[in-house]
């Protein structure tokens, strides 16, 4: 084949512009660090490469939403340690207080001493329920988070013999609801991070008892009912029998049982205030005297014909207060210590729980920061270029360019022509 | 050139200078069209677009650009003698056609359809939502629609009468379980998005369930896609047209013998042809019983030009609407909004768009759809690179071939010049010695 002056000079030239083709794309992945910076350099990388950006991404938000959840059990603990400490020194006062020297004039001032201490704690322990956290929302308040979940209900009662003891806290009511803050800290799993005001500040068991005979109770329809926010199916036709059975099998906290006059009763496994609701219209609830006909929402619905028993730490706080009024000693050495006790017994329960969750969160997150670590480095196999490698192709191509500059020139310049003399 | 080239051939001159600018020519056309050049008869020079004559010896045939009204005045070229259109295969013409015509629209089309698809989940569950101000049934994301009354009518051929019914989703009236036999049988059709509305016909039997109904039309690929929502209510969805960028996002036609899509899942009111529901006409929003905040309509042409926060959400935060309400009044329809200042809805929300089987055209859910569109764009234009490296490497083989035969070759034609050279100085030299020759014989001999 002859070769002309033309093919020499078109083959150096294209040889030189794919060299720089190739030193251009070297140099801009060494300048960004990159071995892909389009889809197309290499498209099975480049979708792998999104997968694992997209799990980074998840990874360091789950990271977030466990140390938000850390903190807010954290401070629960600490508010319900400082509430431990006041109802120990309460139990304190009511050992002191059933100890019969406290009889007689001097017993009256001791007496008149350890109530106003007990309300003071009274007012303390209202306050630590309402506290608020970094965001200004109250933590013990479930979902409500426009108004304080404890509300104090005052009388210009006179105090003990006549002396005016400010107002009088006769009864506290829980304003907020029964719904739990849940943090997602993995795909699909929740934690929750805050228990509401109706589980952890009861004292004592509740129960409520309907007053009405339901003997020839029948279901009318298909509905359902809500205990503590649980749904459950009732069928129609279903009788207090079988409406007994589906509560007691139901995974909450609440047992239901038939009493002497075919009347139905509700009584809670563990303290808590009971939320109970008929929704979508049922009626059942209302049916068996369970809960007031007209009435609103829960936790002030029930029945006026039904017997609700149970306390609240801040009611069993005021019974103690109480009892010392009126020098019942027996009550205050019998079932009032005996309150306190459970009072203290439920904080405990509830901080173990607490303690529980907070582990279970650290596990989590040590395992989180293995697999962010793990990720980053996939990451960085996947689309980072080696830059060693990388530095020494860009080296091997310079010297190839400049072989290619070197001979090229030194053909294309002597012709014929310059030897003809 | 080629009158000029054949009258200086008559006279038999052989103008190759006129020759060599009609290679030149011809070099460039070949490179904007895949032409041919047909030098059979010596008198008439041809060029050949396909079938098609484009100069015959002094005649040419003009290309004339028509815009096409329907693809926005799109030009495209045509003869101008005969009106047929210019029929290409190769060529950077053609190449810049199949661009704009195949390329960029299907890209722009998956954009849309990842644009429409998340605007509509999210409006979907935001609606269902409460803010804190225990407002509801508020669109997060605001996006032009076709049509521009309540019921979804549009005028599609611009006479003034609205003639289709444009919608994108309906979702069902009923909460359905997915793995429940239905108990029912029938046969759904469906048209297809594809300009012929090629009917597709999907029985069902008593013994599937929810779940496998669903699959059967998604696997059929008739322009719809069908799914369970949040609230586990039947979601069917239109898909982007498989011919005309226009039509992208129109459910087509619905229709069901049985009660699949009328008693079970709540979207047609009644069965069979009279029931059915079909985008050509008017008004065929009341052949469904879903309400109307359970219909989306078809979004304006390029939707993700034009999408934006809804203004009740930019002017007021507290509308965001990121709790549930609580399931009051039957039919699980969470329309009450007290208590539940949760954020459960926008948790929902986020796993909608994470992983939830929401159905983006055939694919399951965004991120498989997103990842599938990502790597064919990869995948296309590293082909792409890679022929034209091919293309490449061959065109310098051809180059050098050609230049072999009829290049020149400098050191060639300096070594044969100075070889004519040489044997013009050696002429010379003879004739001197002639003329020497004879200038002895003339003037030297003397008697």
């Amino acid at each position: 084949m002859r070769i002309t002056g033309q093919m020499t000079s078109n083959s150096l030239v294209k040889t030189l512009n794919r060299h720089q083709a190739d030193l251009d794309e070297i140099q801009t992945q060494v300048g960004t660090g990159m071995k892909i910076r389009k889809p197309s350099d290499d498209p099975g990388l480049a979708t792998n490469q999104m997968y694992f950006k997209t799990r980074l991404h998840e990874l360091e938000q789950f990271g977030r939403n466990l140390n938000d959840g850390k903190a807010r059990l954290d401070q629960a603990d600490g508010a319900l340690s400082t509430v431990t400490d006041i109802l120990q020194r309460v139990r304190v006062l009511t050992v002191q207080a059933s100890n019969g020297i406290y009889q007689g004039d001097k017993g009256f001032e001791l007496e008149v001493a350890i109530g106003k201490e007990i309300d003071q704690h009274l007012r303390a322990l209202i306050e630590i329920a309402n506290s608020r956290d970094s965001t200004g929302k109250f933590i013990f308040g479930g979902h409500t988070i426009d108004k304080s979940p404890f509300e104090a209900i005052e009388t210009k009662e006179k105090g003990l013999k006549g002396i005016y003891i400010q107002e009088q806290i006769v009864g506290v009511e829980y304003r907020g609801d029964i719904g739990e803050q849940i943090r997602e800290i993995d795909r699909g799993e929740f934690i929750g991070v805050t228990i509401p005001g109706n589980k952890v500040f009861w004292g004592t068991n509740t129960s409520v008892t309907a007053g009405k005979d339901s003997t020839e109770y029948s279901v009318p329809s298909d509905q359902r009912i809500k205990i503590n926010g649980v749904e459950i199916s009732i069928s129609a036709g279903d009788k207090l029998d079988d409406i007994i059975d589906k509560i007691n099998s139901s995974p909450i906290d609440v047992k239901a049982s038939r009493l002497g006059n075919n009347n139905i009763s509700l009584t809670t496994t563990t303290p808590h205030q009971m939320w109970l609701e008929d929704i979508e219209g049922g009626t059942v609830l209302k049916d068996l005297g369970l809960i007031e006909p007209n009435a609103s929402e829960p936790p002030g619905n029930f029945a006026r014909t039904a017997t609700v028993t149970g306390l609240s730490i801040f009611d069993v706080l005021i019974q103690l207060k109480n009892d010392l009024t009126s020098k019942d000693q027996e009550k205050i050495s019998g079932k009032d210590l005996s309150d306190i006790d459970s009072a203290l017994e439920n904080i405990l329960r509830h901080r173990s729980a607490i303690g529980a969750k907070v582990n279970r969160i650290e596990n989590h997150a040590q395992r989180m920061d293995f697999d962010r670590s793990f990720m980053t480095e996939l990451l960085a196999k996947n689309e980072a270029i080696d830059l060693p490698e990388a530095i020494m192709n860009l080296k091997w191509l310079e010297s190839v360019h400049n072989y290619a500059l070197n001979i090229g020139s030194r053909i294309i310049r002597p012709t014929l022509m310059d030897f003809l003399r | 050139m080629n009158e000029k080239i054949l009258k200086s051939e008559t006279v038999g001159d052989t103008p190759n200078d006129l020759y060599d600018r009609r290679d030149k020519a011809i070099e460039e056309l070949a490179g904007l069209v895949d032409i041919t050049v047909g030098r059979s008869d010596k008198d008439e020079f041809m060029v050949y677009i396909g079938q098609q004559i484009l100069v015959q010896g002094g005649k040419k045939s003009e290309i004339k650009l028509v815009g096409d009204a329907e693809r926005d005045g799109k030009l495209d070229l045509f003869w101008k003698d005969s009106g047929d259109r210019v029929l290409m295969k190769g060529g950077r013409l053609q190449g810049l056609l199949e661009i704009r015509d195949f390329v960029i629209p299907e890209k722009i089309d998956q954009v849309d359809s990842l644009t429409v698809n998340m605007v509509d989940t999210v409006n979907s569950i935001h609606k269902d939502g409460f803010g804190m101000n225990g407002k509801t049934n508020i669109n997060f994301f605001e996006i032009k629609t076709l049509s521009n009354n309540s019921r979804g009518e549009f005028d599609s051929n611009g006479d003034g009468v609205n003639d289709m019914t444009a919608i994108f989703r309906v979702s069902g009236k009923t909460s359905l379980e997915k793995d429940r036999p239905i108990g029912i049988a029938g046969t759904l059709t469906f048209h297809k998005n594809d300009g012929n509305n090629t009917p597709v016909y999907i029985s069902y039997s008593k013994d599937d369930t929810v779940g496998q109904v669903i699959q059967r039309i998604n696997n059929s690929r008739v322009g719809i896609n069908a799914s369970l929502n949040h609230d586990s209510q039947l979601t069917l969805k239109a898909t982007l047209s498989e011919d005309n960028p226009k039509m992208n996002f129109v459910i087509q036609h619905l229709e069901d013998s049985g009660q699949f899509l009328v008693g079970l899942s709540g979207i047609l009111s009644g069965s069979g042809v009279g029931g059915s529901f079909d985008y050509r006409k008017a008004g065929e929003i009341n052949k469904f019983q879903t309400s109307s905040e359970d219909i989306s309509f078809t979004p304006y042409y390029n939707p993700s030009a034009r999408v934006k926060i809804s203004d009740e959400i930019q002017g007021n935060e507290m509308s965001i609407a990121a709790s549930r309400g609580k399931a009051i009044g039957g039919a699980q329809d969470y329309n009450s909004p007290n208590g539940h200042k949760d954020g459960s809805n926008a948790l929902l929300i986020a796993s909608a768009l994470r992983d939830k089987p929401i159905m983006v055209e055939y694919d399951t859910n965004f991120t498989s759809y997103y990842a599938f569109s990502i790597s064919k764009l990869g995948t296309e234009s590293r082909e792409a690179k890679q022929e034209m490296e091919t293309r490449n490497v061959l065109m310098t083989e051809y180059e050098n071939l050609r230049q072999s035969i009829s290049g020149v070759g400098l050191d060639e034609e300096m070594a044969s010049m100075v070889q004519f050279q040489q044997a013009y100085n050696a002429s010379a030299k003879m004739i001197n010695l002639q003329s020497e020759l004879l200038d002895v014989i003339v003037n030297r001999l003397v008697r």
